[in-house]
């Protein structure tokens, strides 16, 4: 036993000392190539994983023997053409290219069918959706005056008409909606026979919630900012002062007596361009907690104009300004000097994704996991520059990709892997003055069709989990 | 110059390099576990190169002991149907041995034992030492009773009653400590009264509590005892070469075949005064009726056991054991300041008498109990106790390494040889299972974070989960093992309870943490820290067992 013993033990040892490094070279990509160019090649890998899984994966014409969520590897460094096909599903076709030692993962392929389903919702004719209210509500407008706006009830699938108490204000004109991202508050701002007014609407509890906020802001109003968390607090912005209005109990304080430039909200706290041009983060009273930014080179930029405050945390906060210049609290400040319409950002990611007219880019964090760095090297990635009259684009799907909406058509862009250009689906046309409002993980599209102007749903992403890790792979 | 195998009294340099070394596996289990967690978040593509290579190592070596384990399994079956006594008494016809061959229609393992018999015998001719006449040799049995009662011990005394070899030529020491209940010590009384005509003898030594030098551990009892035997031993004029002393845990049951297969190996070593014989410690006695995390936990032990017996060179006594009594007694008796008595007489054998000392595999198994507290819980924290004990066995690397810096007479591939067993024994212990089960996962996890289009990043989960499944083999060969190994379950067990059975071994990569590496762990920190431990009597219990069961 003892001879048997020592001999697999000396065998093991042999074993290990051979597999061990094969193993680990293995593991990084390198292999042995075959044939006349024999030796010793780093390799990389390639990782396909679609929704939904068990797409079939062709590299050119050669069919790969496993299906999705796969891995390709020992593929040496080159472009390849790569297809993947799903019965009932568009193909998805790309040019990889491979690097040595490198895996080009795409781990949020969307098959979309053939035949994508949708559903009319409201057989009526309307107007304009309001993209931002509560997950469980969509409010229609279906014609120009107040009581011409409808409440989609999307557990109950009910269209209810938004009640509002008072002749006078049924028949008041819709001049200006401002919703809450993510909840159901909604100020209107109204022409009725009394004159301008401004409304408060709680869409969730409506048609009993309702107040006439007029008495209670200040003429005119430049903004109107409030935090989900606290949606019975208002914050309203004039030329020369900031208001809080309580609409729960019907009252109005004096937050700050100055001409301020822009105001955003994150967690209970009102981020502020004040008129000198610093960044300032201030509790709901008004009061100065914190100077987020204050240098010189920053208050040349922000003292002149008024700015949208967008704050993705506390530490990452973007400012457009009326020339659609984009600025940031991290030096050099000034990202871009004009024509932002819009920014919207992916927490998943740590990315900014930047709208333009025509174009969509994309402000990355120089590395994953450093979230503080995101503009240590400020530089925007363009990833559309084909569109015509960009009007909303927001990421959807776990960041894998960006809906947007360019006139009256939506469609899908799916986020670019390297330097792999993007592709764009189309998905359908919609009214062009509406805007469009995905709930996830439902994965469904709200929309107006065009031109007949029913509400519609789309089912464009699959609502089971997308297999993101390569530990599933079978 | 005698070495001193205790802690006790160092001084100077001493003291110092006996610190060092105790220091050593806690200090290395620490820092792999601790460096190995750091790097897989400061570090993670190394970290994730390092578990690659950690793991490819843990499976060829699980692979290695599963074969070794299968070997000896082999081994242990072969010899079942072994007449041990019809042996012994072949050989103690020396020099005119008769080798009966096993009939021609006798079943390969027993013509491939009669093979193996009859190569030891040829060896033990040519060795030149031939065996003592079997009229004389003598065996001492010393049982330690500290919270044990009759229930408990009784068995196991029966089971030597009935032994094939002569009990008459048995001497039976029930060493019962001072602090010992009343209860125990009347135990002990009965079960002397009811046995000691079957018998040599059957003494009740009581051992007083609080000795000068001596620590609360089952060493400094059973040096008592066997001081008293050896009393005996001589007033009968028994010669100590002649004597084979077993130092049986309280709860031990042997077959009846026992004694003569140690008779019988104690024989057949040439060097049988420079040997302790071990044999394989099941733990049948109530395993039907523990929690299913303490029955794996035991058999996982038991297999341990089976795979160490196929490797001579290395084998260190655990548990029940048995040694020539001579050897007993030039060393000194047991260690009587340590717990760990029973692989401690080993060390303290074999650096007494300069490495020539050896463990001899014996292929019979003895059963014992499976700690059962009565509650689960309860239950849970002794298994930790005990497991805690056992691995309280790393107080003997310190006193070993200092032995081996001072004796320059012991073979230097012998001291390595030791020293890399002991230690990476033990720290092995204590950090595989955490490495395999915890953190070898992270860096495939975090390499993610911060290399997330490296190939090592998709490789890395897809290696260490093909090393897994590969390491599945091994499990499913120790289930199967298992099956074999166990008694039957008690009548009236419904016939899921084996079913049931199968699905405990799941369980293994959490008992492996919290039984295995946590009190091994526990233990080295405390050896680190200067936390010395004293020995803890773990709670056993089982229903009445008429006729002893092996």
């Amino acid at each position: 036993m003892l001879l048997v013993r020592k001999l697999v033990f000396y065998l093991f040892v042999v074993a290990y000392v051979v597999i061990c490094p094969l193993t680990i070279a293995y593991a990084l990509g390198y292999l042995v190539r075959p044939g006349a160019e024999q030796g010793l090649v780093k390799t990389g890998l390639i990782y396909l994983s679609t929704s939904p899984p068990g797409a079939s994966v062709y590299v050119g014409r050669r069919r790969y023997t496993q299906r999705t969520p796969t891995s390709l590897r020992g593929v040496l460094p080159g472009t390849y053409p790569i297809t993947v096909a799903l019965k009932g599903h568009r193909v998805w076709k790309r040019r990889v290219a491979v690097e040595a030692g490198h895996a080009t993962a795409f781990d949020h392929i969307l098959l979309l069918p053939d035949v994508l389903r949708q559903h009319v919702l409201v057989s009526d004719r309307c107007e304009e959706l309001l993209a931002s209210t509560d997950a469980h509500l969509l409010v229609v407008r279906c014609g120009p005056l107040l009581r011409d706006l409808r409440l989609y009830h999307r557990r109950e699938a009910t269209l209810l008409p938004l009640r509002v108490p008072g002749v006078a204000w049924q028949d008041a004109r819709i001049r200006e909606a401002v919703t809450m991202r993510d909840g159901a508050g909604l100020v209107l701002s109204v022409a009725s026979r009394e004159g301008p007014r401004w409304v408060w609407v709680d869409a969730e509890r409506a048609p009993e919630v309702f107040l006439d906020l007029t008495p209670l802001v200040p003429d005119p109003v430049a903004e109107i900012q409030w935090d989900p968390r606290e949606s019975h607090l208002l914050f309203v912005r004039s030329p020369d002062r900031l208001i809080r209005v309580d609409v729960e109990r019907g009252t109005s304080t004096l937050v700050a007596a100055e001409a301020l430039r822009g105001v955003g909200m994150f967690r209970k706290w009102l981020y502020v361009v004040s008129r000198e041009g610093t960044i300032e983060r201030r509790d709901a009273g008004g009061k100065t907690v914190e100077v987020v930014l204050d240098d010189p080179a920053a208050r040349a930029l922000f003292q002149q104009g008024r700015f949208r405050v967008v704050v993705c945390d506390e530490d990452t906060i973007f400012f457009i300004g009326e020339r659609g210049e984009l600025l940031s609290t991290q030096p050099p400040y000034l990202l871009l000097k004009h024509g932002v319409r819009d920014v919207a950002w992916d927490p998943l990611q740590e990315r900014l994704l930047v709208r333009q007219r025509e174009r969509l880019g994309v402000l990355e964090p120089p590395d994953r996991g450093l979230p503080k760095d995101v503009l240590a090297r400020p530089g925007i990635r363009w990833i559309f520059t084909d569109g015509s009259d960009l009007r909303q684009a927001f990421w959807v799907y776990d960041g894998s990709h960006v809906l947007i909406r360019d006139g009256e058509e939506v469609a899908l862009l799916e986020r670019p892997i390297g330097d792999h250009p993007p592709v764009i689906q189309t998905l359908v046309r919609v009214q062009p003055r509406s805007d469009v409002r995905v709930v996830e993980p439902a994965g469904t599209l709200y929309y107006l069709d065009h031109p007949s102007g029913h509400l519609r749903a789309l089912e464009v992403f699959p609502t089971h989990e997308v297999v993101t890790l390569p530990f599933r792979e079978p | 110059m005698r070495f001193q195998f205790s802690r006790q009294g160092l001084e100077g340099t001493e003291r110092i390099r006996e610190r060092i070394f105790e220091c050593l596996p806690g200090a290395t289990s620490w820092t792999l576990l601790a460096g190995m967690l750091v790097l897989s978040f400061w570090k993670p593509f190394l970290a994730a190169v390092l578990v690659i290579a950690i793991d490819l190592y843990w499976l060829l070596k699980l692979l290695y002991l599963t074969l070794f384990l299968v070997l000896s399994y082999l081994r242990l079956s072969l010899e079942r149907q072994t007449d041990w006594m019809a042996r012994v008494e072949a050989i103690g016809r020396w020099p005119t041995v008769e080798l009966t061959p096993p009939l021609p229609h006798a079943a390969p393992a027993q013509r491939l034992s009669h093979w193996i018999f009859q190569r030891r015998m040829l060896a033990l001719a040519a060795s030149g030492r031939p065996p003592p006449p079997l009229a004389q040799i003598h065996h001492l049995v010393i049982i330690p009773m500290s919270t044990e009662t009759q229930e408990i011990v009784e068995p196991g005394v029966t089971s030597l009653s009935r032994q094939r070899f002569p009990p008459s030529r048995i001497l039976v020491v029930l060493a019962v400590e001072g602090r010992a209940s009343d209860e125990v010590k009347a135990g002990a009384a009965r079960i002397q009264a009811h046995s000691c005509a079957q018998f040599l003898d059957v003494m009740v030594v009581e051992h007083p509590d609080g000795l000068p030098g001596e620590a609360r551990v089952k060493g400094a009892n059973v040096t008592w005892a066997a001081k008293a035997a050896a009393r005996v031993f001589q007033e009968r004029g028994v010669p100590f070469e002649r004597v084979v002393a077993s130092c049986f845990d309280a709860d031990t049951v042997v077959s009846e075949q026992y004694m003569a297969c140690l008779t019988y190996h104690f024989m057949m070593c040439p060097q049988r005064t420079r040997a302790s014989f071990q044999p394989i410690p099941v733990y049948h006695n109530n395993i039907w009726e523990a929690p299913a995390f303490a029955r794996v936990l035991d058999i996982g032990s038991s297999f341990f056991q089976l795979i160490e017996l196929t490797n001579p060179q290395t084998l260190v006594t655990f548990s029940s054991h048995s040694m020539s009594f001579k050897a007993l007694v030039d060393v000194g008796y047991w260690p009587i300041d340590l717990i760990s008595d029973d692989s401690a007489i080993f060390w303290k054998a074999l650096v007494h008498f300069d490495g020539d000392y050896r463990g001899v595999p014996m292929y019979i198994t003895l059963s014992m109990d499976v700690v059962n507290a009565g509650t689960w819980r309860r239950t849970a924290l002794h298994v930790y106790r005990q497991k805690r004990r056992w691995a309280w066995g790393v107080e003997n690397f310190p006193l070993v390494m200092r032995a081996f810096s001072q004796r320059n007479a012991i073979p230097l591939l012998d001291k390595i040889r030791y020293s890399v067993k002991l230690f990476e024994g033990h720290v092995g212990w204590a950090t595989w299972p955490f490495l395999l089960n915890v953190i070898g996962w992270l860096p495939a996890i975090l390499v993610g974070r911060e290399f997330p289009n490296s190939v090592l990043y998709y490789s890395a989960p897809r290696i260490t989960a093909l090393i897994f499944g590969l390491a599945s083999v091994s499990l499913l060969t120790s289930i199967v093992l298992s099956c074999g190994f166990l008694p039957r379950p008690p009548d009236g067990r419904p016939w899921w309870t084996r079913v049931r059975y199968l699905f405990e071994w799941l369980l293994v990569p959490l008992i492996s943490m919290c039984w295995g590496a946590l009190p091994a762990l526990d233990a080295q920190t405390r050896l680190l820290l200067g936390r010395y431990m004293e020995f803890w009597v773990t709670e056993k219990r089982r229903a009445p067992m008429p006729v002893p069961v092996v």
